[in-house]
C-alpha cells in the first residue's frame, strides 16, 4: 500500500501521524483515501471543486507529479507520496 | 489551548538579522525547525532557503524540491517545521498585505517570522501567526534565550 508523508503543518489533522498508508492505484485515489480517513485535511489538499489545490505540490518519490501525469500518475505498492505546501510572501 | 510564546536563542536572532542584511536589497527566506510543547514554540534550527521569486526584491518563494529535502532533514533530525521566515527590505515591520493574502489563500497558519531591514541594516524582528477565519495575523511574543 502506498505511503503518504504528511508535512508538519498538517499533522494536527492526522493525530500527529507523520506518514499514513492508504489504498490507491493513482495519486488522486490515494489522496482521496487520505481525505476520507482524515476529513479535516480535505480543504488543505483539495479545492471545493475537488481539484487538487494549486499551491500543494505532490511528489512520488523524487518526481513532481506536475511533470508526470499529475493526479492520474499511477502508484506502485511501495511508492511514497510527499505533500509540499508552497510557501511565499512579499513586501 | 493556543500556544502563546516563542523561545528563540540570541544566536538565532543574530543569524536572522545577518542573513536579512546580507540578502538586501533582496528578501531572504527560510524554514524554522524546532519543537512545541503545551505553551510554546522553541526554535532550534534555522534552515535558509533559496528565494526563487521572480522579483526577489519584492517577495519570496521557496523552490518546492528544496523544500521537500528540507522537510526530510527536519524529520530526520526529530524536528517539526514550525513555520518560516523572510525579510522585508522596505523596512515594513510585520506582515504585508501580500503576506496576509497568501497566508489566507494557502491556509498557512504556521509561524511567520518577519525581519525588517532599512537601508541594509536590521531594524526589527517579529513573529506572527494567522488565526481565525478567514484569518488575521496575531503577533506572538518571543523570549530570547541566551543559553541555547
Amino acid at each position: 500500500m502506498p505511503t503518504i508523508n504528511i508535512p508538519s503543518a498538517l499533522r494536527n489533522y492526522t493525530a500527529q501521524r507523520a506518514s499514513v498508508h492508504v489504498p490507491g492505484a493513482t495519486v488522486a485515489e490515494a489522496l482521496e483515501s487520505l481525505a476520507e480517513q482524515y476529513p479535516e485535511l480535505r480543504r488543505h489538499i483539495f479545492e471545493e471543486s475537488g481539484k487538487l489545490r494549486n499551491f500543494v505540490s505532490v511528489f512520488v518519490g523524487e518526481e513532481n507529479v506536475r511533470y508526470l501525469k499529475r493526479e492520474a500518475t499511477p502508484l506502485h505498492e511501495n511508492d511514497t507520496i510527499s505533500l509540499v505546501p508552497a510557501v511565499a510572501g512579499g513586501v | 489551548m493556543a500556544l502563546d510564546r516563542v523561545i528563540i536563542s540570541s544566536s538565532h536572532l543574530q543569524d536572522l538579522a545577518q542573513e536579512a542584511e546580507a540578502a538586501f536589497p533582496r528578501e531572504c527566506c527560510g524554514l524554522l525547525f524546532g519543537k512545541k510543547d503545551e505553551a510554546s514554540w522553541r526554535f532550534q534550527q534555522l534552515r535558509p532557503m533559496r528565494n526563487v521569486s521572480l522579483q526577489p526584491e519584492r517577495g519570496f518563494e521557496f523552490d518546492v524540491r528544496e523544500q521537500l529535502h528540507a522537510m526530510r532533514e527536519a524529520d530526520a533530525a526529530g524536528y517539526e517545521i514550525l513555520g518560516h521566515y523572510h525579510s522585508h527590505p522596505n523596512a515594513r515591520r510585520g506582515p504585508s498585505p501580500t503576506d496576509l493574502q497568501l497566508a489566507r489563500t494557502r491556509l498557512d497558519n504556521g509561524l511567520w517570522v518577519i525581519v525588517a531591514v532599512a537601508a541594509g541594516q536590521w531594524l526589527d524582528t517579529s513573529v506572527w501567526q494567522l488565526r481565525g477565519a478567514p484569518g488575521e495575523f496575531v503577533r506572538i511574543p518571543f523570549v530570547e534565550n541566551s543559553f541555547e
